[in-house]
């Protein structure tokens, strides 16, 4: 197997991870918006009113860029929005951490093993970021190899 | 040209999220129980819960320690009273408590419907709820909705599934 397919197919994966996992809090968020209402209430950042709607629209917000990244229908806009999922999330969750908040992540709906401590949730938090700008990256310098190809050589 | 790509990205990224808030508005007029647009706060709904009942009722669940997991095991082999499990159905699915029975606050009103000859049986036994672990209000307020409807004798698992699941005591699924 040649290196840029061994690379082809590591991204592939990790495009398939990302949006699997993203579809399957989605989902589970969308089951239970009353809970993931009140987990977004917990961080005590936005007014009663912006609450509802968040947790209505985010979770299908979060299953179209899960479908987006898997499908690769549009998949640098899924790549995006994941990202700017992750970097709001973490942020609100460092600044409750800070105030002294205990905050369920409910990023698997509420009082799920995968949010077991605040460490576990960052850390995995963290990894997610740091595969979706992997991806985001990769996928902009594949663009721009395709729009300046690189100048024939000399023979 | 990257930066055009990015900020491209972005407005794709900022209509996406438009729609579907805009979505999420529309399904959840569409879902039974539909969560208002204004979001009210946990407390607030446990006290529109309770508004209707009897002080002394609210003490007695304010008050109440609740059962421990060693009654709650002695009650779930001798089915001596009836179990209810207040979590999110999903969560109930994956795992509770042997011979519980889903009744999620979430969807209390819908589920309450199926359930009601059950629990017109048992409005002078005595039923436990439990949701999550001590930490979690569903178990209270479908206990708060339970004594409104002239359930007599219900009572909290405080510790509930999580506490259940440490102890490594049996579990059903579904």
């Amino acid at each position: 197997m040649s290196a840029i397919r061994f690379q082809q197919m590591v991204f592939w994966l990790g495009r398939l991870v990302l949006g699997t996992v993203f579809i399957y809090a989605a989902l589970l968020k969308i089951a239970s918006p009353r809970e993931f209402a009140d987990s977004i209430a917990a961080y005590q950042i936005l007014p009663f009113s912006a609450i509802n709607l968040l947790a209505l629209g985010l979770p299908l917000f979060e299953l179209a860029c899960g479908l987006l990244v898997v499908t690769g229908f549009y998949f640098r806009v899924g790549l995006l929005g994941i990202l700017a999922l992750l970097a709001v999330f973490i942020i609100a969750f460092v600044l409750a951490l800070l105030r002294g908040l205990s905050v369920d992540c409910g990023c698997f709906g509420a009082h799920s093993w995968f949010d077991a401590s605040p460490a576990v949730v960052l850390v995995r938090d963290g990894l997610l970021f740091g595969m979706a700008a992997l991806l985001y990256r990769h996928h902009l310098r594949g663009c721009r190899k395709a729009i300046i190809p690189s100048s024939p050589q000399s023979s | 040209m990257l930066q055009k790509n990015i900020i491209r990205d972005a407005a794709g990224a900022c209509l996406l999220l438009t729609g579907c808030l805009i979505a999420g508005l529309l399904l959840n007029e569409m879902r039974p129980g539909a969560l208002p647009w204004i979001y009210s706060p946990l407390g607030a709904r446990l006290h529109q819960v309770t508004e209707e009942l009897s002080p002394s009722t609210i003490n007695s669940l304010a008050l109440d320690e609740g059962i421990d997991r060693d009654e709650m095991q002695k009650i779930s082999i001798d089915h001596g009273a009836l179990v209810i499990d207040a979590r999110p159905e999903k969560q109930y699915r994956s795992g509770h408590i042997p011979s519980a029975v889903s009744l999620p606050r979430d969807d209390f009103d819908q589920r309450y419907q199926v359930l009601q000859p059950v629990l017109q049986s048992h409005l002078d036994q005595r039923i436990i709820v439990y949701c999550s672990n001590f930490h979690c209000p569903d178990s209270q307020i479908v206990a708060a909705e339970l004594l409104k409807r002239g359930c007599q004798h219900v009572r909290l698992f405080r510790g509930g599934w999580d506490d259940w699941q440490t102890a490594g005591l049996p579990e059903e699924k579904e």
